[in-house]
Order: C-alpha cells, then sequence, then structure tokens
C-alpha cells in the first residue's frame, strides 16, 4: 500500500474510463456501443443483485423478475405515449411495490429454501405476464415506438451503472450496511443485537429491485421490443448472479469482473457456438462452487492485479 | 417498584418435552443472579425465552413493569436485555471492531452519529481488554477474546441487563480468572447480570442469588449456602444414594 | 360426488403421489446432507427418459424400468456425490449454502443442456394402456392404479427401510442430531453418499411414471425442482411424512386448477400455494414452530 497516493489511483483509473467512455460513440461503430450497453445492463443487474446476495447472504436467484417488471411497465407505458423518464418511473414503481409485497412471505425462507423460492417468482409472473394478454401481449411479447435509441440508451446505461456502483458502495459504508453484513454472518445473533432485521431484508430487496428495473426501462426503450423469454428467461435470470459469484459476491470490484468476464466470453463465444451456453454457465458455477466461492477477487492469484490497482486491502468497511 | 426483570410461571413444551415448567424469577438493577443445573435443564431456554428468542407456551416476562414476553428480540435488545451465547457466535468476516459497533449502531446509541458510535464500540473494546485486535477479522480471535468480543458487543448495545450463557465453558484456569474480573466490573457500572454456569465455585463466588433448574422446574432458589445445602439440589447432580445403587442406566 | 370429481380425485392422487416420491427423497437428502439438492428435478426428467427409452427401444414397461432405475441411479447419485458435494460438505454454514447452491445449480443446467443437445423432440407420454377398470360408478384407468399402488408399495418399503436396516436407522439418526451420530460413530460421509443416490433415485423413479402421464422436456428440470421446494416447505420442512402429505396436497390442487381455471395457470398453484402456507403457517403443515 502506497499510502495516499495508493488510495488515489483508483480514482484516476476511474476518471480516465469516465473520460474515455463518454467520447466513444464519435470513435467506434454501434456494434462496439451495442455491447458496452449490454455489459452495462448486466453490470446492473449484477451489482444489485449483489446487495441482497452479496451483502446481506440471500441469494435471490429471482433477481431478473425486477428487470422484467421494469421492462414491462416501461413498454407498456411508452405505448401509452409517456415518455421515457416517466414510464421508466413507472417500471420502477410497480418493481418496487413488488418486492416489497414479495418481501413478506420470501423472507420466511431461509438459505437454500429461500434461493429456490425466489427461483419460483420468475416463473409466477412469467406466468402471470402470459395469461394477462390484453395488457402485456402475451406470450408474443410487445413492441415499444421504434427508433434508433442506441448513443442515448448507452450513454443512460453508463450512468446506471455509475450510479448503481456508487449506490450500492454507500450502501456497504453505511449503517444499514453494517446490518446486512451481520444479517448475513448470523441474522438471529444480529437480530438480538437490536438489528430491525425483517424491515432491513424487505428495504434491501427493494433498494436491489430499483436499479434492476430501471436498467429494464431503459433495456425495452432501446431494444423496442420485449417478450417474456427475454425478460424472464433463465439467461437474464442467471446471468447477473453467475457474473456476480464469478466475480466475488459482497464487493464492488467483483460483479464487474465477472460482468466483464461473461459479456466478453459470451462475444466470442455465442455466436461460434449456439449451443452449450447453459453447459457453459453450469460449468463455471460447479468450478466456482468447488475450487473458488469466493470469487475471482478474493483468489490468490488475483492478488497482484489488486495491488496494482491501488485497491491492495480486501474493501473493508471501516476505512480509518 | 416493579423489579427490573421479573419471569412469572413461564412454561416452555417442545413437541412433548416440558424445557420449562412454572419458572420464576426476579430481578432488582444491579443484581447477579446464577443460574445452575444438570445438562437438559432448561437453562438456555430460559435466556432464550427471556431475550424474545422463543415464545412460552405459557407464563409472561416482565421487564420494568411491563409485558415483553413474545416481542422480537432486536426490540427486547433495545429496551435493555443483551444475551451472550454458549457456543461462540462472532460475525466471523467482519473484524473485532465491526462486530462491537454492530451493537453500538442498534442498541441504545443507535442514533448517535457515526463517529460516536465507533468510540463507544472502542470503549467497550477497551473494557474487555481487546483494543489491539480492533482490526482482526473475528475469525481469527482465540476462544477467549471470542467470548470477550461477545460481552463487549453486548454491552454496546447499552444493557441494563445482561445474561451470560456459560460463558466460561473452555477456558483455562488464568483465562477464567479474566473473565471474573470482567463480570465484577460490568457490576460496577450498574448492570445486572444472569449467569448460566456449571463451574459451581465460579458461582458460589460472585452471585448473590442462585437458581437451580432440573428438568425444566426449579428446585431451589436462595443464597449461595442455601442453594449448595438443599437436599433436592445435591440429589439432582449426584443422584441419592439409591439411585446410585441402581446403576448409570437410571438417568438418561 | 360426480364421476368427473372422482376421476379429478384420483388423477390428483397419482400425481401427487409422484410428487410425493420425489419430494421424499429431497427432504431426506436434505435432512442428511444439509443441502437442498437444486438439481433433483433433473434426475426425475433423466428417468423419464430412461424410461421412454427403455420401453420404445427395448419394450420395457415402466414398472420394470422403475426397479431397474433404482440401483442405477443410486450408483449416479454416489458418484455425483463424491465428485461435487463431499468436497464441499465441511465447510461452515455460509460458505457450505453458496458453495452447494453453484454446485447443485450448475449440475442442473449442464444436465439439462447436455440432455437438450442429444433429445431435440420432446417426449410425450408413453402409450402403455391396459384395459379399464371399473369401480363403483367410475371409469379408472387400470395404469394409473397400479401406478399409484407401485408407489404405495415403493413408500412402504422405503419406511420398512428406515425403520429396520442399519443403513435407514442411520440416515434417521443424522437427521436427528448430527452431532450425537458423529459421536456414535456412523460413517457420515458414506451415508451421505448413499442417502444422496437414494434421494436420486427416488426423484429417477417418480420420473419413470411421470412420463406415462406428461410430456417430458429437457428443461422442466429445475421449474419441478422449484416445485419440490413449495412441496417440501407445504409440508413443514424436516418432516418426512410432510413432504408426502405436501406432494397429495399439491398433486390435486394442480389437477383441480388445470380442470376449473385453466391449464395455463396450474404452474402458478405451487407457487400460490408456498407463498400462502408461508404467510399463514410458515412451519408448514407438520413441521414445528418455534
Amino acid at each position: 500500500m502506497n499510502g495516499a497516493a495508493g488510495h488515489l489511483r483508483p480514482l484516476w483509473l476511474l476518471a480516465a474510463a469516465g473520460l474515455i467512455l463518454s467520447v466513444l460513440p464519435w470513435v467506434v461503430s454501434p456494434y462496439v456501443l451495442v455491447w458496452i450497453f449490454l455489459l452495462c445492463v448486466y453490470l446492473t443487474l449484477a451489482a444489485s443483485y449483489d446487495i441482497v446476495g452479496g451483502y446481506m447472504g440471500y441469494m435471490n436467484l429471482g433477481h431478473s423478475t425486477f428487470f422484467g417488471l421494469g421492462a414491462y411497465g416501461t413498454a407498456i407505458l411508452l405505448n401509452h405515449g409517456y415518455g421515457l423518464p416517466m414510464a421508466a418511473a413507472g417500471g420502477v414503481i410497480v418493481s418496487i411495490c413488488f418486492a416489497a409485497l414479495v418481501s413478506y412471505p420470501l423472507f420466511r425462507l431461509r438459505g437454500a429454501y429461500f434461493a429456490l423460492g425466489t427461483f419460483g417468482m420468475i416463473s409466477l409472473v412469467e406466468v402471470l405476464i402470459n395469461n394477462l394478454r390484453n395488457l402485456t401481449g402475451g406470450s408474443g411479447g410487445i413492441s415499444t415506438p421504434p427508433g434508433d435509441n442506441t448513443v442515448p440508451a448507452y450513454y443512460l446505461s453508463v450512468l446506471i451503472v455509475a450510479a448503481t456502483l456508487t449506490f450500492s458502495y454507500l450502501i456497504s459504508r453505511s449503517r444499514f450496511g453494517l446490518a446486512l453484513f451481520s444479517i448475513r454472518e448470523d441474522e438471529e445473533v444480529a437480530r438480538s443485537l437490536g438489528v430491525p432485521t425483517s424491515l432491513y431484508k424487505a428495504l434491501a430487496l427493494v433498494f436491489s429491485a430499483i436499479p434492476a428495473s430501471l436498467v429494464g426501462g431503459v433495456y425495452v426503450w432501446c431494444v423496442t421490443y420485449i417478450s417474456p423469454p427475454a425478460a424472464f428467461g433463465l439467461e437474464i435470470a442467471l446471468s447477473p448472479i453467475v457474473m456476480a459469484m464469478l466475480g466475488g459476491t459482497g464487493t464492488l470490484l467483483g460483479p464487474f469482473l465477472g460482468a466483464l468476464f461473461l459479456t466478453s466470453l459470451q462475444e466470442l463465444l455465442w455466436t461460434k457456438m449456439p449451443y452449450l451456453h447453459l453447459t457453459i454457465y453450469g460449468g463455471i458455477l460447479v468450478t466456482i462452487g468447488l475450487f473458488m466461492p469466493g470469487g475471482i477477487v478474493r483468489a490468490r492469484w488475483f492478488r497482484p492485479v489488486l495491488d496494482a490497482l491501488g485497491v491492495g486491502e480486501k474493501m473493508r468497511y471501516l476505512d480509518l | 417498584m416493579a423489579p427490573l426483570l421479573e419471569c412469572r410461571d413461564v412454561t416452555k413444551i417442545f413437541d412433548g418435552l416440558i424445557a420449562l415448567a412454572q419458572v420464576r424469577l426476579e430481578l432488582e438493577p444491579g443484581d447477579i443472579l446464577g443460574v445452575i443445573g444438570p445438562n437438559g435443564a432448561g437453562k438456555t431456554t430460559l435466556f432464550n425465552v427471556i431475550s424474545g428468542l422463543v415464545r412460552p407456551t405459557s407464563g409472561k416476562v416482565f421487564y420494568n413493569g411491563k409485558e415483553i414476553t413474545g416481542l422480537g428480540s432486536n426490540k427486547i435488545c433495545r429496551l435493555g436485555i443483551a444475551r451472550t451465547y454458549q457456543l461462540v457466535r462472532p460475525f466471523a468476516s467482519l473484524t473485532t471492531l465491526e462486530n462491537v459497533l454492530v451493537g453500538a449502531s442498534f442498541g441504545r446509541d443507535r442514533l448517535l452519529p457515526f463517529r460516536e458510535r465507533v468510540a463507544r464500540a472502542r470503549e467497550e473494546l477497551d473494557f474487555v481488554g481487546l483494543h489491539e485486535r480492533a482490526d482482526e477479522p473475528a475469525a481469527n480471535l482465540t476462544l477467549l477474546d471470542k467470548k470477550r468480543l461477545e460481552i463487549a458487543r453486548c454491552l454496546a448495545t447499552g444493557p441494563k441487563v445482561l445474561l451470560l450463557d456459560e460463558v466460561i465453558a473452555g477456558l483455562t484456569a488464568s483465562e477464567v480468572l479474566n473473565i471474573i474480573a470482567t463480570v465484577r466490573d460490568i457490576r460496577k457500572r450498574g448492570i445486572a447480570v444472569i449467569m448460566i454456569e456449571h463451574v459451581l465455585k465460579v458461582v458460589m463466588e460472585l452471585c448473590r442469588t442462585v437458581m437451580v433448574l432440573n428438568c425444566g422446574s426449579t428446585i431451589a432458589y436462595g443464597s449461595p449456602g442455601e442453594v449448595v445445602n438443599n437436599p433436592r439440589v445435591i440429589e439432582a447432580y449426584l443422584g441419592t444414594s439409591d439411585s446410585l445403587h441402581r446403576g448409570a442406566g437410571a438417568r438418561v | 360426488m360426480s364421476a368427473d370429481a372422482i376421476q379429478l380425485l384420483v388423477g390428483g392422487v397419482l400425481l401427487g403421489g409422484i410428487y410425493g416420491l420425489a419430494a421424499f427423497g429431497l427432504s431426506i437428502s436434505f435432512g442428511v446432507l444439509n443441502v437442498l439438492n437444486l438439481a433433483h428435478g433433473e434426475f426425475l426428467m433423466l428417468g423419464s427418459l430412461a424410461s421412454y427409452s427403455a420401453f420404445v427401444l427395448l419394450g420395457i414397461n415402466p414398472f420394470v424400468s422403475a426397479l431397474l432405475a433404482i440401483p442405477v441411479f443410486v450408483l449416479l447419485g454416489v458418484a455425483i456425490y463424491t465428485l461435487l458435494l463431499k468436497p464441499v460438505s465441511d465447510k461452515p454454514p455460509q460458505q457450505l449454502l453458496t458453495a452447494s447452491i453453484l454446485v447443485t445449480l450448475g449440475l442442473s443446467l449442464v444436465i439439462e443442456d447436455l440432455t437438450a443437445l442429444f433429445w431435440v423432440r420432446p417426449v410425450t407420454g408413453i402409450d402403455y394402456s391396459l384395459p379399464a377398470v371399473q369401480v363403483g360408478p367410475v371409469i379408472v384407468s387400470s395404469l394409473r392404479l397400479l401406478i399409484l399402488l407401485f408407489i404405495c408399495f415403493l413408500a412402504m418399503a422405503l419406511q420398512i427401510g428406515l425403520k429396520k436396516t442399519f443403513t435407514g436407522k442411520a440416515i434417521r439418526a443424522i437427521v436427528q442430531s448430527r452431532e450425537g451420530a458423529k459421536i456414535v460413530g456412523i460413517p457420515i460421509s458414506r451415508v451421505s453418499a448413499l442417502t444422496f443416490g437414494l434421494g436420486v433415485a427416488l426423484a429417477a423413479s417418480a420420473g419413470v411414471f411421470y412420463v406415462t402421464l406428461f410430456t417430458v422436456t429437457p428443461a422442466m428440470g429445475l421449474p419441478l425442482t422449484v416445485k419440490y421446494l413449495c412441496v417440501v416447505v407445504l409440508g413443514g420442512l424436516g418432516s418426512l411424512v410432510g413432504s408426502v402429505i405436501g406432494g397429495l396436497v399439491l398433486g390435486v390442487a394442480e389437477v383441480l386448477t388445470a380442470y376449473y381455471i385453466g391449464a395455463e395457470w396450474s404452474p402458478c398453484i405451487a407457487f400460490a400455494l408456498l407463498v400462502s402456507i408461508l404467510v399463514v403457517r410458515p412451519w408448514g403443515l407438520f413441521g414445528q414452530s418455534a
């Protein structure tokens, strides 16, 4: 650790990255912009998942439900003539209401039961969307007003990622975040120390739903189409979680690394190999589970990179 | 004036097993009550009921005259009752200071700003003698230090009643002296203590009143001297001469 | 009761029996290993496919398939346990949870995807007809009756096995008290491997019968596992009998929903039941409240 200089290095890197990202549209093809857009969507989902999955230790496998609800809510409002801000806000509201409602029964489950239960939540919502045909277009999906929104969507997604990571950072340094960590370590003990666990668990879920639904709204605005498989399918459900776990849950850098790795992998392999995507995901999951459940960020071979980046010590709560 | 803590006829039945039967206790501010009894007597269950982890089947618990039976354990903590655990349960991946900070942030002092809560946490770490280990992950502490951490964590919530569950178990003789000194210091702060212990010597030395539980029922309640000479207590721990002759199979 | 209702009830009980059988396997596996096997539904799917292949290629009927499947899948389960679960089995609870979810979820994805590679079209139910039987005013497919009987027989064999054999007692001991079992000298690792194998085999045998009633696709594994979760929670965590009863409740509920409300809503019913029981009685029908 180099003291003050060490602490500043990540900030320089961030500033440089921000500068590059803002001038990118003039320099590269739309194809690259779309790739970065997708990366940002996945990263937002991975980082927001991590608030509940990593900080609090409850693996919410149904996180993509918030994305889907945000997307559908936004799409429906866009088709009724509302502009993006109002439509996206509507999507977020639907999503957080759902999160608040569903947290009451779901948090009675613990551990793997919670994971499975939240996973079931996805198919429940998907069935609802399929069946409420008049509102949601059923299994055919809905289209939103056409237009080439690639560049503004790109900027929006980068902003949303920045906001989400900042939000996550602020949580991790707050009293609320400390409570989440304590819930993860030992919920019963946390409760007996005065932590209002039921309330905080619901709040964490609601907080995690906000970025997910917001980015869902921007997604549908950019792609101008949403359907149940795109919103609630296995790929969108599992990718962010695999990313967060691969990179390392409970950290800020983890989801970023995982998202970077997986979107690159998708880019390189998916077109060449139309099959076996799930097998690869599954293989990655098994490998992480057996050999590095802490993710890349905590792996021994990764330490030199962390030191070079100036984040030598593990990200800890108290930086005094 | 109502006692600080009172249990009235607390009964807890688990699936046909009577863990607690009509247990009563009264605690005044500054008191120190020892709870002893053979294994499985219901001592930890009693703590679980008082601290809100478990709802009693019948009976009531009162704190400062107000009923607290069935309140959530976080509310009970805020009212001023804190407890440690028989098998230490630190927040393993958090540091020692962070552990205690949880207590400071959600107990009596939860409305204080960050810096002051951290200061409170450091105070409690100093009190138990862990200030040198403030930044170590709790998982790396020795058993004695983990026990001290649990105590500090509880104290940081600003309790008026501290429930210590077999805090001495597993410690060496000198470590035991350390903990006894800490308990005395806790009493000097005006905090009432209930301690579950197996080591009779410690209980006799520290506690003004002793309660003996066996199979969920109170079989003695009085000063250490009275309790030690109570024939029912002797029988519970050693058996009568009859049952000793009948053999070990009688007690399971 | 109308003939329709009885038909529905029989169908529901049968479906429930299949669910109960598989859920029992999941429950017992969880009780011993403390790991929820997210790949459980995949084994049901594999059992279905195996049964179908056996019937179509070799003319073996489902009952024989079920008996053959059991030892095969026990071995498969033991192998999977040894390779994937044993390495993580002695981690502390929080890590064990994450690791086990990762490993079993990953396994289910791999199984599902690889199966999809080889199995291109959905598999419709086996056309294994027996003459129908008349019970009272109702004509019941004797196939269904036989399956129900077979499942009962399996369940009874299991009960006897659990009570009388050494392994069975070892399993019950571990479920009741892991530490106690260790102290008494029960080889936890070996019993865990066997139990996992047993759980897998139960799922597979449930699958053998499932294919006689329903269409089977490689992607049905995960949704089924979610259903079993609902069954286990409904019946009460830690209660083996509860899983079976929960399965029956779900089976009947699904059939009734499909008939009276519409088949497209029946995937919902499992989750709806789960949510309701969590709100009303979180410890399930047979579980213990705090």
